[in-house]
């Protein structure tokens, strides 16, 4: 019965590859189509015509080939999903969660759209590419109608290319990498700021403001963290200030007593820091254990209360920027409020800026969405594309948005480059 | 000069919880030749331990500037027991039942332990990095430029303390020497009348003390725990444990030792993106020269 | 345990099998039946398990589907099964929805990388913990010659289906170049070096400094490879005319490539040179001894697995559209790793199921969540499937510690050393 050790003929392994292979074919079978309305065929060729995409079953939301961008519609008494992409695993998850919170509290906000009840779909995107890609295939399979995240810039650089092929709305509320926007996605914006606007405030304020002459810079070699400070080094040399050393640390060390040691030597009045929480914490307590008594500046990556308990009493006085913020608080202090009384915390350093994209979406969904005979709703993806890139003066918890050609905000009056000083313990608006 | 000083100083101590992580990684890869990769997941555990357990101690009394040793030495213990507990745990259901199985089969079981509990700890905290309260104060000792913190002097001294204790117990007592006749030839030391499952529990089970003391002083140190923490540690502690010689504890230290300083010498002359290159490339020449690690037997069976 | 274990395999598909093969066996008539039949009332039996699933949920037919073709690939070939198995295997994706293909392109690459590192762990008993390393040649190569200078490339315009062999050479002389130092070392020590490699590799695509020695990017500050920034805008491929956009088109690609490597692994591993490593896998003294050349044949596994792992970062790279130095880190070459010795190393059966599995089961468990009227875990599998995979890992282990389908000569080996243990244990 068995064959023997035959040689030249077609043996068991390449059967095997396609053998497994096929059951996983099989098995979407059950999970994407129902067999009712397999109207596949204008997606089998795939990329040339990206909007018409898969139609649906098994969910009822389903995709024709209507407008030239493609339409959604959703069946009556189905649920409008706005996907959410934002990093779930790994110790970046401490910055991925309360986004996902944020953006599930303002969507349970505002709960229904012309009587469609609105739905949040959060999945983990790893703040790494091939995750960011997967979050995306699996929101796009899951037919939503636009997407908030992708968390970090190198999953929204990669996770572009799958939601724009298929013409999706996505608003980031913290890729901030100036990669992202310079993609020339037409479907893409973001309502974190551009690092390109980060890092030139953060240079003017330690140059003109603190008057410091004299930088070290350490970033933590993630897109964002590099960039912000490659950025923050171009701006600050033309000013006229001196960069003394560039570190680098890595992610996930928990010591760096070496570097820190090297920056002493490098006698700076200032060090300047592109990373997130868990490094920049460990970081500013080192640098004054060391006895270093230069300032320490970091950026929206370590904005949040978090930041000033992990370095244990050693980040007092240290500056934080936020990005542009508006200098009437009242939207979000009202957020704040409402974050708190949800979660009985308070919200992360994207939390506003992840309220406002939500909202944003769903302000474009109500301008665009019609209900059509059968009484189901239809949106227009070209049209809710056109609606969010239309945001002109949208009033939001972070500040005055108003997007420009290439999907990134604009600097409006009554905007400047928050800064914030640890006092006491608590972070303290000083710009 | 001063700044050098203090680089080796920096160098020691990371050096010191590598070493002591490498210790159990020595063990139980003399006895079972086995890479156990969830060896720095132990270490984690015990961090977190460390932090639950000083954590509790401060919400009952204050923990003032002096230094609170019963506090501390509960906290050590208990990261132990935690460490030690999973261990045996994790040799029962994981690596037992592999005992016979292909080599690379229990790699992969250990890789799934490893994976398994650093999640699990990232929902059970929900991703938040713990803080450790204030247990050492951390003013510093000055010597010039040079400067100490007192929980450095701790771990530094903790490492080779650790050291002595394990060389001991290896070499002096009974258990350490059933640890060693397994280690040689298990077959052989059954029929001499070992117990050869227990030994290997033991062996775990020192391993993981270790691994958990060491979480707790590195928690004081770094004053902080996350789920994470234990990945880099474990790679690093397992390559100071090939490069010292794996099966050797005094090679074990030395590589630990080795594999720290050089770090923090290349974080000064090449930046710290590049220490893990200098780490490795060392590994490589050592590896050349004396194929059986710096203070390694020389076997000429496969390892 | 071990009655645990005993009691599963007399239970197992396999076992059932193989029963129920010798009861209709018999005559020739079924015997036939049953040869043909398999290869066309499994696939259809998975295929309907997956389209009732639609009021299931889907993981519980990816459970059966595993077991269906777990069932299969135990058994042997014959051609009618390959010509049902290989329409079905082109035609299937049409169904799927985007986020299913995406799963099915990585399962089939994964599947592809492990053939390659199964040449070198499996067939020459290699351990080798950086397999990325040769994955981030190829996906760097095809990046930083089509990309456009925006997003960090030289965009010097060569086509996809030249770059494949190029990644291939380019990633195997990388290979012989890291193999050359290190293939005196044994066993667990070239583990923990070609660990070594794979993480030198990930942190000179990160750093400009180290790039920036081989010559400075001509218009970025970021060094030849574009630092942590990337290279981005990386073109998608044509296939005449046909833009190969999505994760469907390229499936297609890593599919034949999947073949190919599969067909090129079997057919080394039955010549001169599969014989020479199986010799040197078994007691290297006494390869040596007998007269093979150890070291060129241990670099000829090491430069063999690197190109198709060169291949694979190739197709990688035109297929995500973007690399990332942290694309390329020691999660890869673990998985790899896991999914060949879980798949039951030496073969290339294991290696596509271990594929399935491993790549496939995590993201199909982001849909995972229990409902049992009175407990609900609604986001079960979002926030804990790293840790359901982490079990299952130690699971399979437990279970069949030679891998889900070992070669037979493993399965073989692996049965009388336990005997031998046993015996020796009484």
């Amino acid at each position: 019965m068995r064959t023997n050790q035959g040689r030249g003929r077609f043996r068991a392994p390449l059967l095997a590859a396609m053998v497994a292979i096929v059951a996983t074919a099989a098995l979407a079978c059950g999970g994407g189509t129902s067999s009712s309305d397999k109207t596949a065929t204008a997606s089998a060729g795939g990329g040339k015509t990206p909007a018409a995409g898969k139609t649906a079953g098994a969910t009822s939301a389903a995709t024709s080939a209507a407008g030239a961008g493609g339409t959604i519609t959703i069946k009556k008494g189905d649920s409008i999903k706005i996907g959410i992409s934002t990093t779930l695993t790994t110790d970046n998850a401490q910055l991925g969660i309360p986004i996902r919170d944020s953006a599930l509290l303002a969507i349970k906000t505002k709960a229904t759209i012309k009587g469609f009840k609105i739905e949040g779909d959060p999945q983990d995107d790893g703040c790494a590419g091939p995750a960011s890609v997967a979050a995306a295939n699996k929101l796009i399979a899951d037919k939503v109608v636009a997407v908030v995240g992708p968390m970090c810039s190198g999953g929204a650089v990669a996770a572009l290319d799958p939601y724009s092929q298929q013409n999706i709305l996505v608003i980031s509320s913290s890729a901030t990498n100036p990669s992202v926007t310079a993609l020339g996605k037409k479907d893409f914006f973001r309502t974190a700021w551009n690092d390109a606007t980060q890092g030139a405030e953060m240079a003017k304020y330690a140059y003109t403001t603190l008057s410091k002459k004299n930088a070290v810079l350490v970033n933590d070699q993630s897109t964002y963290g590099k960039g912000l400070m490659d950025v923050f080094k171009a701006a600050f040399t033309t000013a006229g200030g001196k960069v003394a050393g560039e570190e680098q640390v890595k992610v996930g060390d928990k010591d760096f007593g070496p570097t820190v040691t090297k920056i002493k030597g490098e006698n700076p009045d200032i060090v300047v820091f592109g990373g997130f929480i868990a490094e920049g914490a460990i970081l500013v307590r080192q640098l004054a254990e060391a006895g270093i008594t230069a300032t320490f500046m970091g950026a929206d990556g370590i904005a949040d209360q978090k930041y000033i308990d992990q370095a244990g009493g050693k980040a007092e006085g240290s500056y934080v920027s936020r990005g542009p913020t508006p200098s009437d608080q009242t939207e979000y202090n009202k957020f704040a409020a409402a974050y708190k009384a949800e979660y009985g915390k308070d919200p992360g350093q994207f939390g506003e800026q992840t309220v406002d994209a939500v909202n944003i979406i769903l302000a474009a969904i109500e301008k665009v969405a019609t209900t059509n005979a059968a009484g189901d709703l239809v949106i227009d993806k070209d049209a809710l594309i056109a609606a969010a890139k239309a945001t002109s003066n949208f009033n939001g918890a972070s500040g005055i948005i108003t997007f420009d050609a290439s999907g990134d905000r604009v600097i409006t009056t009554g905007t400047v480059n928050r800064i914030d000083q640890v006092k006491s313990g608590k972070l303290e608006r000083v710009q | 000069m001063q700044e050098y000083i203090q680089l080796l100083i920096d160098g020691l101590t990371i050096g010191g919880v590598y070493a002591v992580i490498a210790l159990g990684y020595t063990l139980v890869y003399g006895v079972l030749r086995m890479i156990n990769f969830a060896h720095g997941e132990l270490f984690m555990m015990g961090a977190f331990t460390g932090y639950y357990t000083l954590n509790g101690f401060q919400q009952h009394s204050s923990l003032n500037d002096t230094i609170p040793v019963f506090t501390i030495a509960v906290a050590i213990v208990l990261g132990m027991l935690v460490a030690v507990a999973l261990a045996v745990v994790m040799e029962r259901i994981a690596y037992r039942p592999l005992r016979h199985a292909p080599r690379l089969a229990p790699l992969i079981s250990a890789i799934g332990v490893s994976i398994f509990l650093r999640n699990i700890m990232l929902r059970v905290t929900n991703a938040q990095g713990k803080v450790y309260p204030r247990v050492f104060p951390r003013t510093v000792l000055e010597f010039g430029e040079v400067r100490v913190l007192y929980v450095q002097i701790f771990l530094i001294v903790l490492s080779f303390l650790f050291l002595a204790l394990l060389y001991l117990f290896i070499e002096r007592t009974k258990i350490g020497m059933a640890i060693r006749a397994v280690a040689e030839d298990r077959t052989t030391a059954a029929l001499m009348g070992v117990n050869v499952d227990r030994t290997i529990v033991l062996t775990f089970v020192s391993g993981a003390a270790l691994a958990g003391a060491a979480g707790v002083v590195y928690g004081m140190y770094v004053t902080t725990a996350t789920s994470g923490m234990g990945f880099i540690p474990g790679i690093k502690a397992f390559t100071a444990a090939v490069l010292g010689g794996i099966g050797s504890v005094p090679g074990a230290m030395l590589g630990g030792y080795f594999l720290g300083i050089s770090e923090s010498l290349s974080t000064k002359w090449l930046g710290a993106q590049y220490k893990d290159v200098v780490a490795f490339v060392l590994l490589v020449g050592v590896l050349i020269f004396r194929p059986w690690g710096l203070l390694g037997k020389r076997e000429d069976k496969r390892a | 345990m071990s009655t645990l274990r005993e009691a599963l395999a007399q239970w197992s598909p396999s076992r059932l099998w193989q029963r129920a093969e010798a009861r209709l066996g018999r005559t020739s008539a079924g015997a036939a039946a049953l040869r043909h039949g398999q290869y066309v009332v499994l696939p259809l039996a998975a295929i309907a398990a997956g389209l009732a699933a639609e009021h299931m949920t889907i993981r519980w037919a990816f459970a059966m589907i595993i077991a269906a073709s777990y069932l299969m690939l135990r058994s042997s070939t014959n051609l009618f099964g390959i010509v049902v198995l290989g329409a079905m295997l082109a035609y299937l994706p049409e169904h799927m929805d985007l986020f299913e293909r995406g799963i099915l392109f990585d399962v089939a690459l994964y599947a592809m990388l492990g053939i390659g590192l199964n040449i070198v762990v499996g067939y020459a008993g290699l351990l080798d913990l950086g397999y990325v390393a040769f994955f981030a040649v190829g996906a760097y190569l095809f990046a930083l010659l089509s990309a456009p200078e925006v997003g960090g490339g030289f965009d010097v315009g060569t086509s996809f289906w030249l770059v494949l062999p190029m990644a291939m050479v380019v990633a195997a002389l990388v290979g012989v170049l890291l193999g050359i130092p290190v293939l005196r070392l044994r066993g667990d020590y070239l583990a923990i070096v070609t660990l070594g490699f794979g993480e030198i590799i990930g942190i000179m695509l990160n750093n400009e400094g180290a790039t920036g020695l081989i010559g400075k990017h001509v218009n970025s500050t970021h060094g030849l490879t574009n630092g942590s920034v990337g290279v981005f805008s990386i073109p998608k491929p044509y296939f005449f005319d046909i833009k190969l956009a999505t994760p469907h088109e390229m499936y297609y690609v890593v599919l034949v490539g999947c073949l190919l490597a599969a067909f090129a692994a079997e057919r080394i591993r039955v010549s001169r040179v599969g014989r020479a490593w199986e010799a040197i896998r078994e007691d290297e003294d006494v390869a040596a001894a007998m007269g093979v050349n150890t070291t060129q044949y241990k670099l000829l596994a090491f430069a063999i697995g690197a190109s198709i792992g060169g291949l694979g970062g190739a197709i990688f790279a035109a297929k995500q559209s973007a690399v990332f130095p942290s694309d390329f880190n020691l999660d890869v070459s673990v998985n790899v790793l896991a999914l060949v010795i879980i798949g039951g190393m030496g073969n290339v059966r294991g290696v596509v199921l271990g594929s399935l599995l491993l790549i496939g089961l995590p993201d199909v468990l982001r849909d995972f969540s229990i409902d049992l009227g009175f407990v609900s875990l609604d986001n079960l599998g979002a926030d804990y499937r790293l840790v359901i995979f982490g079990a299952a890992l130690v699971a399979v282990m437990v279970l069949r510690p030679e891998g889900l389908l070992p070669s037979r000569r493993r399965a073989a080996e692996f049965e009388q050393a336990r005997v031998i243990e046993a015996e020796r244990a009484t």
